[in-house]
């Protein structure tokens, strides 16, 4: 979307998460129905509700011209008739400007008398009679035709000037202590009234605890709830605003920051910006930087004066009210409150009075709960630490610290006991016949980083891996199995895609609080024996992976049975030596796009086998968002790829290995097979036949050519590799007509 | 059984010959027996009918060329319709579609009402 902003947003590069409410939020924009479709906003503080609906102010303002879009931000404070004012004057003027495409207009603050000149001026008279009328009841001191004009305007612009107006009202419950005079109506009241005419299409946002829903029943009501932005979403945003402030990072931190922080938008960048301006200490490379800078934020960065400024706590009572909220993690009664704190029971309703306010607790039924988010728990808990309890700031930081690095251990332990055997199945999928250093492969027994076992192509101290071509777990392997998890990987050795270079792997996989004790080798040994003469392999390596090391007598005995060892850290290690553009911290690899994916497929020889090829293309192809055509054209090529390699493949047994590989712009497929070498000068093409007509053979390669954006055909070692490239943006094709 | 299930449609002196989701080396085969044994018969019209044909490979195209090539020799016609997007790109990225008419349907290439579209794709 272009960048013309009316009412200010944030960059695009910096939005994440809500394009498809955004999306949503205009269909419902767009539908002409009766009654006319609405939706109640609601979130916590900062969770991005302006950002949305100035975002859905922006695309209808310029990307239809059928339904004008009006937006209004209510202000607390304000008396009725200066609100009723302000209102009708936004009304008009976003009118004007939408019709004369004047976006300038929209925002102006030009005095009524001047706009009603430009009113006048534009030919939008009935826009001129609704400030009239305004103008008439003010003088004639009529609050309530003031108000009542005012917040009819809408209707009639959208009535006299024979356009839909969608309203946009951000912060509806700013309104709730408005009201025309003293003992009068309340503002939100009238309002509501106007809402719920059957013809008139609206947004409103609220926070949670403002009681919208039940005032604005009888409309046809859409209610939606905002939280923080997804994992996913939350650290691709951290990672792209730490990239723009130039931070470092590393992304289980950023994950871990991102979950700590809510995913709340305000706080995510607030955290970054005094980072990056050297405000408070920390950082987000380790754990024990990011709880510095988080603890740092929330006593007394940005995250603090924004939350001192949004949550006005009255004293004492409501601190204590809130401590004791906070700690219980159940609901309680008013009675229960006053009895644990020893309070009077109108102080205590009092102060919960307040809190509910802020959104910090709910009350439900007579039942009392804590109902902020973690942030805040983390404030206020710092505050009560202060004030209360009487802590210094500093030692009140430091418990905070150590708190939260014992959560962020719990949970990095947690993370890692459910990936570990994901995680191995990863790394050897990643294995492409690259050098490690083969102390990843000798991990020593439990504090000792001794040597462990040597294979002959370790006597440099390297450890050259196969390229791997497919891996999975082995299950079944004996009746009433039990023992750790075992995975395996197969592929070829030293370049040889032949019998001769086979190779599998066989890893056992302890992801247990616990190092790999004698028992668990013995198991281990036991089980792939069987797997070794089960699968007939001409070279087979052993391999244990365990999360908290080895046993002195369990890394003894695979050291002499000339087995593999990897801790828990090795492996790590081990991942990052073996996935390309591994680097810890990179930001496109946060968001997920940076680090190529890739999918194998091994297809054996046989008839139609290229049809498996083609299946797992159409999937990948599809899940990359390239069109229908796009994945038609790359089926065919892949068919025609995988007949090359089955008529080049002089072993009747050769199999033929597709790897996909998904970027963020292309998709790339080698297809490679064991046989003779075969470039294109080598394919055969028959001579042109009578009558004008086309040869009969040889047009593979012209169709590869003709629907992929790069074919190019490469010698390996013991084979050929035809590699395959299509761009998304379909580079180079000119898809009318299927031909470059 | 349909006349889609046996593979062909006999008119009398037109047939349409229906093809399968995927013409390889044994498909292609199959059309091409499928073709001789009507031309045989004297029939003087045929519709490969590829509506529902996913994927023509190259084996694919070089039988259809000969099929073309022996109708062709005994004086008969052969169209095409119900060709997909990608196997109409490659049917003319091989140049094939200047030398077969081609039709959206196997009504349109029976009746030859609309003339035949050699442009456009279904």
């Amino acid at each position: 979307m272009r960048d013309k902003s009316i009412f200010p947003i944030t960059p695009d590069g910096g939005f994440f998460g809500r394009t498809p409410l955004i999306e949503h939020i205009l269909q419902v924009a767009k539908k002409t129905l009766h009654p006319s479709p609405a939706i109640l906003l609601k979130g916590k503080r900062w969770v991005g509700k302006t950002e949305v609906l100035r975002r859905v102010h922006r695309e209808l303002f310029w990307e239809q011209a059928e339904i004008v879009p009006v937006y209004y931000r209510f202000k607390g404070g304000l008396p009725a008739s200066d609100l009723a004012e302000d209102f009708l004057k936004a009304v008009v003027r976003q009118y004007a400007a939408f019709i004369e495409r004047r976006p300038a207009l929209a925002v102006s603050e030009m005095p009524l008398l001047k706009l009603k000149r430009h009113l006048q001026d534009s030919g939008l008279d009935f826009a001129v009679d609704i400030v009239s009328r305004h103008l008439d009841a003010k003088k004639g001191l009529d609050l309530t035709s003031v108000l009542r004009n005012a917040l009819s305007a809408p209707k009639c612009v959208a009535e006299e000037g024979g356009q839909q107006v969608f309203l946009i009202l951000d912060d509806l419950e700013r309104l709730s202590g408005t009201v025309l005079c003293r003992g009068g109506p309340s503002v939100i009241n009238e309002i509501v009234e106007t809402l719920k005419e059957p013809d008139f299409s609206f947004i409103a946002s609220g926070r949670l605890t403002t009681p919208l829903e039940g005032m604005l029943s009888g409309c046809c009501l859409e209610t939606i709830t905002m939280t923080g932005l997804g994992e996913d979403d939350a650290v691709a945003m951290m990672a792209e605003v730490a990239r723009n402030f130039s931070l470092d990072f590393d992304t289980e931190i950023l994950t871990l920051a991102g979950k700590r922080l809510g995913g709340n938008p305000m706080y995510i960048k607030e955290t970054l910006l005094d980072l990056k301006r050297g405000d408070v200490p920390g950082g987000l490379k380790d754990l024990k930087g990011f709880a510095d800078l988080y603890v740092s934020e929330v006593s007394r960065g940005g995250i603090a004066k924004a939350l001192a400024s949004a949550v006005k706590l009255g004293g004492e009572v409501d601190l204590r009210v809130l401590g004791l909220l906070m700690k219980d993690k159940g609901a309680l009664s008013l009675e229960e409150i006053c009895g644990r704190l020893d309070l009077e029971r109108e102080d205590a309703a009092g102060a919960i009075g307040l809190l509910a306010a802020l959104d910090l607790v709910e009350r439900n039924l007579g039942s009392i709960k804590w109902a902020g988010d973690g942030v805040e728990r983390d404030y206020i808990d710092y505050v009560y630490s202060t004030l209360i309890r009487s802590m210094s700031p500093d030692e009140a930081r430091t418990w905070m610290v150590r708190d939260i690095l014992r959560q962020g251990s719990l949970a990095r332990g947690e993370k890692m006991k459910g990936e570990l055997k994901r995680d191995v199945l990863a790394v050897l999928s990643s294995f492409r016949g690259q050098s490690v250093p083969g102390s990843l492969f000798r991990a020593g027994p439990c504090g000792d980083n001794g040597p462990g076992v040597q294979e002959s192509e370790d006597r440099e101290n390297i450890i050259n891996l196969p390229f791997m071509s497919g891996s999975f777990e082995a299950r079944g392997i004996e009746k009433n199995e039990s023992g750790v998890p075992v995975v395996m990987a197969q592929g070829f050795q030293n370049k040889r895609y032949d019998a001769g270079g086979e190779v599998i792997w066989i890893a056992g996989v302890k992801d247990a609080a616990s190092p790999v004790n004698l028992g668990d080798v013995e198991n281990f040994l036991r089980r792939t024996s069987i797997l070794t003469k089960r699968f007939r392999c001409g070279r087979v390596v052993r391999w244990f992976v365990g999360r908290e090391g080895f046993s002195r007598e369990a890394a003894g005995r695979l050291e002499r049975e000339g087995v593999y060892l990897t801790d828990g850290p090795g492996l790590q290690g081990l991942k990052t030596k073996t996935s390309s553009g591994g680097r810890v911290g990179d930001a496109a690899a946060a968001q997920g796009i940076s680090q190529p994916r890739e999918f194998e497929v091994v297809l054996p020889p046989g008839r139609n086998a290229e049809l498996v090829g083609v299946r797992a293309a159409a999937e990948i192809s599809s899940e990359m968002g390239f069109d229908e055509d796009s994945i038609a054209r790359i089926k065919a090529s892949v068919v025609e790829a995988c007949i090359n390699a089955f008529e080049h493949s002089r072993h009747s047994t050769g199999r033929t290995h597709l790897r996909f590989i998904q970027e963020p712009d292309k998709l790339t497929i080698h297809i490679s097979n064991p046989g003779v070498y075969f470039d294109e000068t080598s394919l055969i093409k028959s001579p042109a036949r009578p009558g004008g007509l086309p040869r009969k053979r040889g047009w593979g390669m012209e169709l590869m050519k003709g629907f992929m954006d790069e074919v190019r055909v490469e010698g390996m070692e013991g084979g050929t590799r035809m590699v395959l490239v299509k761009y998304l943006a379909g580079k180079g094709v000119e898809k009318d007509d299927g031909e470059r | 059984m349909t006349e889609k299930d046996k593979g062909f449609r006999d008119l009398g002196d037109i047939v349409i010959l229906y093809a399968r989701d995927y013409i390889n080396d044994i498909e292609g085969e199959k059309l091409e027996e499928m073709c001789e044994t009507f031309l045989k018969k004297g029939v003087k019209r045929i519709v490969l009918d590829f509506s529902n044909t996913d994927l023509i490979n190259s084996i694919g195209v070089s039988i259809l060329i000969g099929i073309i090539e022996r109708v062709r020799e005994l004086n008969a016609q052969v169209s095409f319709s119900g060709l997909k997007k990608v196997n109409y790109d490659i049917l003319k990225l091989v140049g094939l579609t200047e030398h077969v008419s081609i039709y959206s349907t196997e009504d349109a290439a029976v009746s030859e009402k609309e003339g035949p579209d050699n442009n456009l794709p279904v």
